[in-house]
């Protein structure tokens, strides 16, 4: 996938950031991978915000209009792929903060979706079961993981 | 009497001070905790939770 994407900075194994710049300035985003569950060090969830500068703490509500929400996923699509090639095996729960933020990532998913599934298996969860992703449907949430043969 | 004061949230600090650790920062806590509450209420798809396939290693031959 040859998308426009920003420079990510690697803070850590499991922080990244970077900084979107538009209409609105320059804005400093933020993606985590956080363990889900403690017993489990295969799940992790994927947080993702913006910097807020008046509360000095991340958001993820804030609507930054940058015009520029392609690029951002997919830098947030290239932080997926740098966190599962150091961890193969995790699994990563993806919801937006809002239903359109969902809409958006799934939008995002069904344009790639080939590559996405030459790479990752892909389940979206619908009516309380996580199903193999099919286009045309909303799902509530997202699950990934790398293909086993990779 | 003293009087209580609200406490301001202050992450704890990472072992790099130029990291804060964002894992600790209240809306991602309530989001992973959301995640936690999904998964635990509709678990993972059974493809997720299988063991990968590994190569058995080779049993060595014996000489009897």
């Amino acid at each position: 996938m040859n998308l426009e994407k920003y420079p990510l900075e690697s803070k850590s194994h499991t922080t990244f950031e970077f900084i979107s710049v538009g209409p609105s300035g320059r804005i400093r985003k933020i993606i985590v991978f956080i363990q889900i569950e403690e017993q489990n060090n295969r799940l992790y969830n994927l947080c993702f915000g913006d910097w807020d500068k008046t509360s000095h703490l991340p958001n993820d509500q804030i609507v930054s209009n940058n015009k520029d929400s392609r690029k951002v996923l997919a830098t947030v699509a290239a932080a997926v792929l740098e966190f599962t090639k150091r961890f193969p095996k995790a699994i990563i729960y993806a919801k937006g903060s809002s239903e359109s933020r969902t809409r958006l990532y799934q939008m995002q998913i069904a344009s790639y979706l080939t590559e996405i599934t030459n790479l990752f298996q892909i389940k979206g969860l619908k009516n309380g079961i996580w199903e193999p992703f099919k286009l045309g449907i909303n799902y509530e949430a997202f699950l990934l993981t790398r293909q086993k043969s990779l | 009497m003293k009087r209580e004061l609200k406490k301001k949230f202050v992450p704890e600090p990472s072992s790099n001070p130029d990291i804060p650790d964002y894992s600790k920062y209240p809306v991602f806590v309530k989001k992973t905790e959301e995640a936690r509450a999904t998964l635990r209420k509709y678990g993972l798809p059974k493809e997720f939770t299988e063991q990968r396939k590994t190569k058995a290693p080779k049993s060595k031959k014996t000489s009897s």
